[in-house]
């Protein structure tokens, strides 16, 4: 089985935060930082 | 965990083809809207003051390409219930079952251990909920609230008849990580369902608002979703997001 992200199989926490994020016209999300999801996953 | 929408994937010249529109359904007295952004974001912590860091941190992150439209901020409630007082996600797989409903697998490298999630808001009204009996209140849902058992006479309409996921046609299982919220704007559960693609919250959803068979959910009777979106979770490879099903 492939590595998937853990918190999926893992019971709900005491608390928690659901973000969304919409794009900001005219910007590449490439382009800032590259490797921003796996910073953000890093991140929390 | 992080989940990316349609919108992005677009946006990066990539599509993952079970990625789709959230669909939008409307029957009587009953809408379910589609309310598509491109990131979705999961924060878990034991210590609220951590979730405000973490999202201060994400924001600093994210702010040159992304604005944040939502937070919500949710709870654990009663050892795992719902603000009703009902459990949701009693029947959820466990262990290998699990990992078979949540992720991918025989789709190659990149696409293999990445997941499908639905995330839907729905908001409680109490007024209409609390004004019910107690006997109504279990009807709706199909358990007894005091011990979380199944009834057995029920009326179709209760929420385990309608997505009893066994009696789907293939059956329909979803690992389910709900949890309660409450904010200024009210109260609620944030539904939120894993699986190897959307087919099987789809057909729970469709019997939910009675396109099977034209009776609809009892839940609706005092809850109703105000957000539906669709996002990807990656899998991951040396620790880091596995994103080379997006050519990146």
């Amino acid at each position: 089985m492939a590595a998937y992200q853990t918190g999926i199989l893992q019971e709900v926490p005491s608390v928690a935060r659901y973000l969304t994020f919409s794009l900001i016209a005219g910007t590449n999300p490439l382009e800032p930082c590259e490797d921003w999801p796996s910073r953000a996953m890093a991140n929390h | 965990m992080i989940g990316l929408g349609r919108s992005l994937l677009l946006t990066l010249g990539a599509e993952i083809s079970t990625l789709k529109n959230f669909p939008v359904h409307v029957a009587a007295g009953i809408e379910v809207p589609s309310t598509p952004t491109a990131l979705w974001c999961w924060l878990r912590a034991e210590d609220r003051g951590d979730l405000v860091h973490q999202t201060h941190q994400l924001c600093d992150l994210l702010a040159d390409a992304f604005e944040c439209e939502s937070v919500l901020d949710a709870f654990k409630h009663a050892g795992g219930r719902d603000l009703t007082g009902y459990e949701d996600g009693t029947e959820n797989p466990e262990g290998e079952e699990a990992i078979n409903v949540a992720f991918v697998r025989g789709e190659g490298a990149g696409m293999d251990g990445s997941s499908f999630v639905a995330v839907q808001t729905w908001l409680h009204d109490f007024s209409l909920f609390n004004a019910m009996t107690q006997e109504q209140q279990d009807n709706s849902i199909g358990r007894r609230k005091s011990d979380n058992e199944e009834l057995d006479d029920v009326p179709l309409s209760a929420h385990v008849k309608r997505t009893a996921q066994e009696d789907f046609t293939p059956e329909a299982f979803l690992l389910r990580r709900s949890m309660p919220w409450s904010d200024a704007s009210g109260e609620g559960l944030q539904f939120v369902a894993f699986d190897r693609s959307f087919d099987s919250f789809e057909a729970q959803l469709k019997r939910m608002v009675g396109e099977d068979d034209g009776i609809s959910d009892a839940l609706f009777r005092f809850t109703r979703p105000i957000t539906g979106c669709y996002f990807w979770c990656p899998p991951m490879k040396a620790g880091q997001l596995d994103l080379s099903a997006l050519g990146l």
